[in-house]
């Protein structure tokens, strides 16, 4: 004989693997949930202040269109990932709000958009006043440190 | 290092590239009024002293030219002039930063002969206790 053959058979621990896998990212759902509010919650302080606001400041509340559009979908297993969407939009609150703007006229997608990167208007600069990726910023250290803690 | 510090020694460093010179004419912060054209607008998107001893500045960046070409010129030496993947100097006294890019807004024709487009470098720097 002038070979061997080793073979190690994965099934077992893979499958093992992956419902280990699995149950920790099912435990991870109501944290990365908590992370989702924490994220609305601080969106929402930053637009429910009376415009309108100065240029790289969060806009200004005027109609409320924008605030009421904001919103969340719960934390979900999808794959080997957790996931929340925050922000325009999103939830049942956030499509509400969405129907409400689109009905008095106001597309809070462009609004929202207009506002977060800036844009032109006839000649006329209309600065950011960013609400999305400031708030990502600020609480990035602190998510950070919520997953991992676990708490 | 905070933005007011660091943002005039990154501007020296633009102005100082001929290629970028070449196409802008000023640097100014972005507010609403007239734009003029070749011109630079800049936002200070966030400034958070937030993670350990560092310091992290969003900035956006939006050119408008005369001409599609000027835009892709002047995107290209921003690219390159603050797009790196180490850590390097900037200013007199040399501060040391880090710098990479984070998103853009295609070119568009904004209005008849101005194009425009948007891009976001985050900027990190040490805090200020730390980098004496």
């Amino acid at each position: 004989m002038t070979r061997s053959r080793v073979e190690v058979r994965t099934e077992g621990l893979k499958a093992m693997a992956e419902s280990a896998a699995d149950e920790a990212l099912r435990d991870s759902v109501p944290l990365v949930d908590e992370v989702g509010r924490k994220i609305e919650d601080r969106i929402r302080r930053k637009l429910d202040r009376p415009g309108p606001s100065p240029p790289g400041q969060p806009p200004g509340r005027e109609e409320g269109h924008l605030l009421r559009s904001i919103g969340r979908e719960r934390a979900k297993k999808f794959r080997l990932t957790v996931v929340t969407i925050v922000g325009v939009g999103a939830g049942p609150e956030g499509r509400r709000g969405v129907e409400r703007a689109k009905a008095a006229g106001v597309n809070v997608y462009e609004y929202a958009d207009l506002h977060e990167k800036g844009g032109t208007r006839q000649g006329h600069r209309i600065p950011p006043r960013p609400f999305v990726r400031t708030t990502i910023a600020e609480v990035e250290g602190e998510v950070t440190r919520m997953l991992e803690r676990g708490q | 290092m905070r933005a007011d510090d660091l943002l005039p020694a990154v501007f020296d460093l633009l102005e100082g590239d001929a290629a970028f010179n070449a196409v802008v004419a000023q640097i100014w912060e972005d507010t609403e009024r007239e734009y003029a054209v070749p011109s630079m607008a800049y936002s200070i998107l966030f400034e958070v002293p937030h993670v350990e001893i560092h310091h992290r500045i969003g900035v956006q960046f939006t050119p408008f030219t005369r001409s599609r070409d000027d835009l892709i010129t002047l995107l290209g030496r921003l690219y390159t002039l603050l797009h790196r993947e180490v850590e390097w100097t900037v200013g007199s006294p040399a501060q040391a930063i880090q710098s990479r890019f984070v998103d853009r807004v295609v070119p568009v024709a904004v209005e008849d002969g101005v194009w425009s487009a948007s891009v976001e470098y985050e900027l990190i720097t040490l805090r200020q206790r730390y980098a004496a």
